[in-house]
Parts: C-alpha cells; structure tokens; sequence
C-alpha cells in the first residue's frame, strides 16, 4: 500500500474499508483537463466546415478567415448556455447517485471513440461521441435508471434526425429562392457581359461562413461547459442545478477558439485543392441555413452535430440548384455513420466505466489509454502530410452525395469515350484474328 | 413528461423562414446591384433617366442588404438570453 501512494501521492488511503481510493478532486481536475482538450479537438476538427468555402473561392485570405472563425467561436461560447443546461441537468437523472468517476470514464469513452475514428478517416461525429460515451458510462456504473431517455431522445436524439433534414429543406428553398430572384439579371449580365452578378454571392459568404462559426461556439462550446458543470456538481463544488461559472464559460470559449485557430492551418495548406462544385449562391444559401438552424436548435437546448446540420445543409443547396441528383449509395454510406456514432461510442464508454469501476487503476488505466491514443494521433498527423483527401471536411464529403449535371456529363462523356475505345480495340482484334486465319 | 413537439416546430419556422428571408434578401441586393451595373454604361453617357435608375436601383440594393444584415443580427439577439430576462 505504501508503495501505491509514492506512485500516486493522489490515492487517498481509507481506514475504514481498507481501500485505496481516489481524491474526487483529482477525477475533477482530470475530468476538467479531458473536456477542454476535447473542446480544443472540436473546434481543431470543425474550423473546415466554416470557414474552407470562403478560402477556397477566394473571398478571405486564409489568415483572416481563420481568425475570424476563431474570434466568433470565442464569442458565440458566451451566448447562450441552453445546451451547457441539457447536459449538466436533464441528461443525467437527478436521484441516482452518479460519480465523478463515471463521468471521467464516459469522457475517455468519446475520446477513444473520436480519436480513432478520426485516425482511421471514419465520419463521426464529436457531439454524438461525447454523449454517447456519458450515457454508455451512466448505464455501466449506475443502471438504466442513471439516464434520463426521454431527455436524451428529446434533446440528442430526435434533434439529431431532425436538424439535418430542416437545414437541408431551409437550404434548399433559399437555394431555389436565390436563383429565382437572380435569374433574370444574370440572363441580362451573360448577354451584355456588365456586371458583377451572381459572383457577389462570394462576398456574401464572408458573413454566411461567419454565422456558421459563431453558431458554431454557441453550441459546440457549450457540451464542454455541460461537461464540466455536470463534474463539479457531481463533486459538489458547486450546487444542484447551479448554472455555468464564468471561469467555466472562458475556458471552454479558449478552448474551442484556440482549436478552431489552430485547425485553420490544416485549411489553408490544402489551399485550393478540394474545390467543390458548390456555386457560391448555393454556398450562401447552405452556410445560412446551417448558421440559422443550429442558433435556433442552441436557443432550445438541442444538442447536435453541428457537422451533420452543415451536411444536410450541402444536400440541400445541391438539389436546390437545377438538375442536382442524389447518390444515394454515398448518402446511405454518410448517414450510416451518423446511426452508428451514439451507440458505438456508448459501449466505449461503457468499457471505459468498467475499467474505472475497479478501482484507482481503473482510472489510471483510462488515462493511459486515452493519453496512448491522443500520442498516436499526434505522431501519425505528424508522418502523414496534409493532403486533399485527409483535410476534406466531412461536409465537403457530403456535398459529393449530389451530383450536378455537369459532372453527370463528364462521366457520361467518359463512358462514351470509354466504350467508343472498347470497340475499336475489338474490331482491331477481329482484324487480327482474320489476318491470323488467312 | 411528453416530448415538446411544439419546441421542433419552433425550429422549423425559425430555421426554413430565416435562412429563407435572410438569403432572399441578399439575393434581391445582387439583382439590383447587377440592374444598376447593367445601366452603367448608358448613364456614364449622359442618359438622364438612366442615371436616376441606376442610383434608384443602387438605393434599394444598399436597402436590400441592410435589412438583410438586421434580420441576421435579429436572429442571433433572439438566443441571447440576457436581452429577455
């Protein structure tokens, strides 16, 4: 037992039970540690989904379209704190006893689970990790009865579905409405060659992609203030109910700005190589309805997957402009991903529970792995340089779920060409065959 | 306790009519911007009553994007839960 307090001065020893226990405090300062780096992941992960349209059309130098999108993270953290709330107070029931442990463990659980997905290119979703990891944790250590599920399907799972779909049909209107409004000055403007046109739309994406970010921070930014409230009330810093403290508030608002700042850099060494075919008419109208979809979704509470709502918003500004078509073999394949997050990162939590239920090195063991993972992430983003394919945006990856009769022509074309070669090396083959038989 | 169905629609409404509002204005603003470039060549001739509707179609332009910039900040005062205590 001696030999267990010089290795971890933080175990507490108990003389009534004999038992090595851990400082509470300790989890609390861990789990506090765990939620920014996670915020920090967040905003690093998501920096694409705001601000990689603007750079790539040109419209803001990459520096200051990072810059902006980490300003307005930072200040939409401190907007609103209705989904800090749905996390801190409605998720977890209030009568079950819960530890801080089990919340240390169901942040471990949406890390390992974020972090290798990540790591090995699979679509995931932050949000739906971290509450997939605490609910997974919640049952493990306490039972059924620890979660709230019909909060949980009111604020997570229902808003999740839902989001999407409404960004995806608000994108797609604007998107009809903006060609509409613009069509017959365009018309005028391809006759004479005057004129700036439907081109403006470009500079009007520097404030469509700034609503994205700062949306952005009032809801991404606020799970991590959940998380940490949630811990210090569990701990009992603070009181049943008590809002977010200030301190709360600025780091988590650092945190994810300093993420988002720091994944810019990724954006802008991958300058111009992932251009979609996105118009920037489509892209105003996509980043607007997404911007305004998960402000209203945040002034309720809905915690949701701000990447999957800029998903469902591409969709729709695709189909919206003429002649877009649905894959739908990649469209299953995206929202397979987004069914498959919660759950899978709730039985990671779940094991990360049980791991910490055994005991202090239970907990010591979560640590180790989640540090192992965060190391290997770091070394491998080290080898791997950024390419297009590694920096693409999952939303990047959602706008190739429609395809624009363009790109149907060219794989047409393709094909043609393809088939027209196929015959002439058949008839040279027949022409060989007869020469041979002769 | 039921699920607030009302809360969803809530959403919609402020999702689809915002994004559509909001984008509709700036759409008109790039119309009417584009209508005065298109008249710019006739009023740097002189033409009287080009020029008025050039700077007429300017105007509303410059209105267009106005409004559509205070329909976006409207959106953003509605979350803040400081302005409604």
């Amino acid at each position: 037992m001696d030999n267990n307090s010089i290795l971890l001065p933080l175990l507490v020893f108990d003389n009534h039970t004999e038992k090595a226990l851990v400082d509470p405090l300790f989890v609390v300062v861990l789990v506090v540690a765990l939620a920014l780096f996670f915020d920090f992941t967040n905003g690093f992960h998501d920096t694409a989904n705001a601000m990689a349209t603007p750079i790539a059309t040109g419209a803001l130098k990459p520096r200051t379209a990072v810059l902006i999108a980490a300003v307005l993270n930072l200040v939409g953290a401190f907007l609103s704190t209705a989904v800090a709330k749905t996390i801190s107070v409605d998720l977890i029931n209030e009568d079950v006893t819960i530890k801080v442990e089990m919340i240390f463990a169901g942040l471990c659980g949406a890390i390992l689970w974020n972090l290798t997905t990540w790591i090995l290119g699979l679509p995931s979703s932050s949000s739906h990790a971290l509450f997939g990891g605490l609910i997974g944790a919640a049952i493990a250590s306490a039972g059924f009865d620890a979660v709230n599920f019909i909060k949980v399907v009111e604020k997570v799972i229902l808003p999740s579905l839902f989001a999407p779909v409404i960004a995806g049909i608000a994108a797609y209107l604007a998107t009809k409405l903006a060609y509409i409004i613009t069509a017959r000055s365009q018309a005028e403007r391809a006759r004479t060659g005057i004129g700036t046109g439907r081109s403006r739309f470009r500079t009007g994406q520097i404030f469509s992609s700034s609503l994205v970010a700062l949306s952005h921070g009032t809801n991404d930014a606020q799970k991590t203030m959940g998380v940490i409230t949630l811990v210090l009330i569990t701990a009992g810093v603070l009181g049943k109910d008590s809002g977010v403290p200030l301190w709360v508030m600025i780091a988590a608002a650092l945190a994810i700005a300093l993420g988002t700042y720091m994944g810019g850099w990724r954006i802008i060494k991958t300058m111009g190589t992932g251009l979609s075919e996105i118009k920037p008419a489509q892209g105003l109208a996509a980043e607007t309805a997404t911007g305004v979809t998960i402000l209203a979704s945040t002034n309720l509470g809905f915690a949701l997957s701000t990447t999957q709502v800029a998903s469902g918003s591409v969709i729709g500004a695709g189909l919206g402009r003429k002649g877009g078509t649905v894959r739908w073999s990649k469209a299953s394949h995206v929202v397979g991903a987004w069914f498959l997050t919660l759950p899978a990162a709730a039985i990671v939590g779940a094991f990360a529970a049980w791991i910490a239920g055994t005991g202090p090195f239970g907990i010591l063991i979560d640590a180790v792995l989640v540090t192992g993972v965060i190391i290997a992430l770091f070394q491998i983003s080290k080898r791997n340089a950024v390419t297009h394919t590694n920096v693409l945006s999952e939303v990047e990856g959602a706008s190739e779920i429609v395809e624009t009769p363009a790109q149907r022509r060219r794989a047409e074309k393709a094909a043609k060409l393809a088939a027209k070669k196929e015959a002439e090396k058949a008839a040279k083959e027949a022409k060989k065959n007869k020469k041979g038989k002769k | 306790m039921t699920i607030a169905w009302d809360a969803f629609l809530s959403v919609v409404i402020a999702s689809v009519g915002g994004a559509a509002v909001i984008v509709s204005l700036y759409s008109l603003g790039v119309r009417f911007v584009t209508d005065a470039e298109l008249l710019a060549p006739k009023a740097a001739k002189g033409d009287g009553s080009a020029v008025r509707k050039e700077s007429f179609f300017r105007s509303i332009a410059y209105i267009c994007f106005t409004l559509c910039a205070i329909a976006v900040l409207y959106e953003i005062y509605l979350i803040i839960p400081f302005f409604h205590k």
